[in-house]
């Protein structure tokens, strides 16, 4: 029988074993060629990337995507080599040379690939113009999804090039591989038993101080200046916390995980339980091989995580910052009278009689001298701004916040006493209780003394920065001195925040008005600048996920396709199908547990570094950095679960035939 | 002495077989009794075990341990029934390999819920009986064959089942350790009074047994009983009985 037949007929008895390769080589495929299509696609590419930064990130993703599956594709080849062994050590004994074996499995890999392949180009495509379709939907772009076509031609040279190198290269590693193996060795590896492994309780104590290590370095960022990141630098600390977190990680799964089994081992009350006594012997005898994978699977979920929990909140954070930054609906500085005359009436005539609400701020900007001045009373100094205090009269901020719908904390004021908006949240109120002394013009100094901070600012950071409140008759006072004063014109209220009718208006009226801006347009803009951005992380994140599943997947059945005959025996010892249920759920849900709890707890940690280093903490609500990140782990958790529940299914299945 | 076991008129037929396993086969185990079952391949040996032992079910008759009628247990209920009253041994052995012998010894005491201490006593106490004390922290992959069949034999053991199966349980080992394995069967069962049932083709084996049933193509075709002689002289008997009917095969 010639070998194409023999790898046809192979493929065709084995049909339910192969198409989980087939399914998971075909699911990577997608998307990549998902992800070639839409980065070499010129149309949409033009409408969301005008600097090339779009591109940019493509090609950057494109290497990780491109290495992951060459990196799953090998993991796969080697699994199904691993199952395999005893098969073709028979042909070996039959007399079929290695040549031979090498050019049935290349004949496999070829059928297995290229019907990957081809199923990858049909999916991806379909998932690109879906993709497309969605960005145009959310981004607003005027683009005609049918001049799209559906198979990129562009993007399948690469993609069959790609699958050529990927085949040439795991024909070397199985020529390799029976090279280094005789007939013996290859009967024999399949149920080869692991040599056992000895715990060290000095490695799993140093793989916990790595881990720990890691995690305060990491903790370390929201110290600020006074952190390690800021007085070392950034570049050496991150190394050394990315170092002792993979080592710490190596460590405590290979050495610390052991040591917790045997515990549990040595424990005989603990361990005497219908599922214990089967799993953790069982799991401990593997440990050899499953701590690789575990440690794979560990940072594999861990750098999931970060990365998308991290992208989620870097679109979150500032969309929702926009509450702060510009607390109106529409604010500008009044540049020139007239010009701001014609704007409102041509807003009130477009939007026709539709609700809304306009008010006029005047803001006195003054200097002042103190010991404990704040951190805004300088914030961009070097920029555009002087430093300065802008003082606003409580009754309209009272006012304005109350056209924005919020209610004021403010207490009343006496001439003494002041208010600060605080730009970055302060828990320790380190300002209240500080004295100002305000030059309110003709050599006269004022005393205040801050009586309260709050975040609730009324008027956007743009046009103030360090809004100090004052009292009415403080303010009438300052005002008589003669200061720069600073016009504001705040429009709020009907759908001036929700839709950008007034703001389109305002500008046409008033184009050349720098400080014009809008919580409508701020929005939009996070929006569009960083769909893309999040869209590619997205492929990344999904690309990661499926390796991830994939591996569990294959892992766990292997492990009860080895582990049948005992549960036969434990089944004629009197175990009943649930038990047998009950051992192989928990068998299953070490290896996805292990990898979750600890794949959060490096994100975690990961993400706060992230918050930390490259986020301005304006809102001071945790909740708004917790949200985002359970949002991203609730999607990942979902798909993790859903994998669990398939492989489950799929390894009782496997056990279903049995007695 | 009275039954332990009560095997009335069982048969045992397999789809797309056209001669029934087991055919109308009946007789009685009784307590505290060592039965050997004889016959060539192919006689039913083997199918009367794994419908006796709740494996598999028969076709027909009725099987009686006790008050329990074994023929309509549903799975659950035989899993139960095999966990509280029956023991096995197997010529594979069928230990657990990623266990050590220690714990294996230990699986069906945890199935009954004991205690630790209770369960590590009697493991101890079963290891010395069956010379394997010193093994306990090892796996299966580190023993001898005759050590890991004395292990398979002392977890049959170590929950006191009322009745023990033993398919083959000496096929794969060199004589000594078949010899120590037999010796050591026998003294289980005139100590604790363990009713055993033990499947062999092997006459040695069969000669540590007190009563042979002799099957041939699904039928219980002759019984030999030893009635007090001595191993030896009933080994013969057992051998003779075999020439006879191997000559009228």
């Amino acid at each position: 029988m010639s070998l194409k037949a023999i790898a046809f007929r192979n493929l065709k008895r084995n049909f339910s074993f192969y198409s989980l390769y087939l399914m998971s080589v075909s699911f990577v495929l997608t998307i990549y060629f998902c992800f070639t299509s839409f980065s070499m696609n010129e149309i949409i590419m033009e409408k969301i990337s005008s600097d090339g930064r779009v591109e940019m990130m493509c090609d950057a993703v494109a290497v990780f995507i491109m290495a992951f599956v060459v990196f799953y594709m090998f993991y796969s080849n080697g699994f199904f080599m691993r199952r395999r062994m005893k098969e073709l050590g028979i042909y070996t004994l039959l007399g079929y040379r290695k040549t031979d074996i090498l050019c049935l499995l290349t004949i496999e890999n070829i059928f297995v690939c290229f019907g990957g392949m081809i199923a990858g180009i049909l999916a991806g495509s379909l998932l690109h113009i879906g993709v497309t379709a969605g960005i145009v939907a959310l981004l607003g772009l005027t683009v005609d999804i049918g001049a799209i076509p559906f198979i990129n031609a562009r993007a399948v040279s690469p993609i069959f090039l790609f699958i050529l190198a990927v085949l040439i290269a795991l024909a070397l590693s199985n020529a390799i591989l029976l090279l280094k193996s005789t007939p013996l060795d290859l009967i024999r590896l399949e149920k080869k038993a692991e040599k056992p492994v000895g715990p060290n309780t000095a490695v799993s104590v140093i793989g916990i101080i790595f881990l720990l290590g890691g995690y305060i370095l990491a903790l370390d960022m929201v110290r600020g200046e006074r952190s390690f990141w800021t007085t070392i630098g950034f570049s050496p600390v991150a190394l050394l916390t990315l170092t002792l977190a993979v080592t710490g990680t190596i460590l405590s799964v290979s050495s610390f995980v052991p040591l917790v089994c045997r515990c549990m081992k040595n424990r005989h009350g603990l361990l005497y339980q219908e599922n214990r006594i089967i799993v953790i012997p069982r799991f401990m005898h593997r440990i050899r091989s499953n701590a690789k994978s575990l440690i794979l699977l560990i940072l594999l979920v861990a750098v999931t995580l970060s990365v998308f929990g991290a992208t989620t909140l870097s679109v979150w954070y500032p969309y929702r910052a926009v509450e702060r930054i510009i607390p109106s609906a529409i604010e500008y500085r009044v540049e020139r009278e007239q010009q701001s005359e014609q704007a409102l009436k041509a807003l009130s005539e477009g939007l026709g009689g539709r609700e809304y609400q306009v008010r006029e701020t005047n803001l006195l900007k003054i200097t002042a001298a103190s010991d404990r001045l704040p951190d805004e009373y300088n914030i961009s100094k070097d920029g555009v701004r002087t430093p300065g205090f802008e003082c606003m009269r409580l009754t309209d901020y009272n006012a304005l916040l109350s056209s924005q719908g919020k209610k004021s904390s403010v207490p009343e004021l006496n001439d003494a006493g002041c208010v600060l908006v605080k730009y970055r949240p302060d828990p320790k109120n380190s300002d209240v209780g500080a004295v100002y002394h305000l030059n309110i013009g003709n050599g006269a100094i004022a005393d205040v003394t801050v009586v309260q901070t709050t975040l609730d600012n009324a008027i956007g950071f743009a046009n103030s920065v360090a809004t100090l409140l004052v009292s009415d008759r403080l303010y009438q006072t300052i005002s008589e001195g003669q200061p720069e004063r600073i016009r504001i014109v705040s429009v709020n209220g009907g759908t001036a925040r929700s839709d950008g009718t007034a703001y389109t208006i305002l500008k046409n009226a008033m184009p050349d008005n720098p400080w014009l801006a809008s919580a409508w347009q701020r929005r939009a803009e996070i929006v569009r600048l960083n769909s893309s951005t999040y869209l590619l992380i997205a492929f990344a994140t999904i690309i990661f996920l499926i390796a991830t599943g994939s591996i569990l997947y294959f892992q766990n059945l292997s492990a009860i396709a080895y582990d049948r005959d005992d549960y036969k025996i434990l089944r004629r010892m009197g175990y009943n199908r649930r038990m047998i249920k009950r051992c192989v759920c928990r068998q299953i849900q070490i290896y996805f547990a292990i990898p979750y709890a600890m794949g959060i707890l490096h994100s975690s940690f990961a993400i706060i570094c992230y918050k930390s280093a490259l986020m301005d903490d304006v809102l001071g609500r945790v909740n708004e950095v917790i949200l985002p990140v359970v949002l991203a782990v609730g999607m990942f958790s979902a798909v993790y679960f859903l994998y669990y529940q398939i492989t489950k299914y799929s390894c009782l299945r496997i056990l279903g035939q049995v007695g | 002495m009275s039954a332990l076991l009560q095997v009335k008129d069982v048969t045992k037929v397999y789809k797309n077989q056209s001669s029934p396993a087991l055919d109308h086969v009946s007789f009685d185990v009784e307590q505290g009794e060592f039965l050997g079952i004889m016959g060539a391949s192919g006689s039913g040996k083997t199918t009367l075990l794994n419908v006796l032992s709740t494996i598999d079910t028969p076709t027909s008759g009725h099987i009686v341990m006790g008050e329990t009628h074994i023929e309509k247990l549903d799975q659950g209920q035989a899993a139960d029934f095999r966990k509280n009253n029956l023991g096995f041994i197997f010529q594979e052995y069928f230990l657990l390999d990623s266990l050590t012998v220690r714990e294996n010894i230990a699986v069906p005491m945890t199935l009954l819920h004991k205690p630790a201490k209770e369960i590590d006593e009697k493991v101890a106490g079963l290891a010395e009986l069956f010379g394997i004390g010193s093994q306990l922290m090892k796996y299966p992959g580190e023993l001898s064959g005759g050590q890991r069949q004395r292990a398979a034999a002392a977890r049959a053991m170590v929950k006191r089942p009322p009745l023990i199966f033993a398919d083959e349980p000496t096929g794969a080992l060199d004589s000594s350790s078949a010899t120590e394995l037999l010796a050591a069967l026998a003294e289980v069962n005139r100590a604790l009074g363990t009713t055993i049932l033990m499947v062999t083709h092997d006459p040695y084996a069969a000669s540590y047994a007190d009563r042979i049933l002799y099957f041939k193509d699904g039928r219980m075709i002759s019984e030999l009983r030893r009635r007090h002689a001595e191993r030896r002289r009933f080994y013969e008997a057992i051998m003779q009985e075999s020439a006879c009917h191997d000559g009228n095969r």
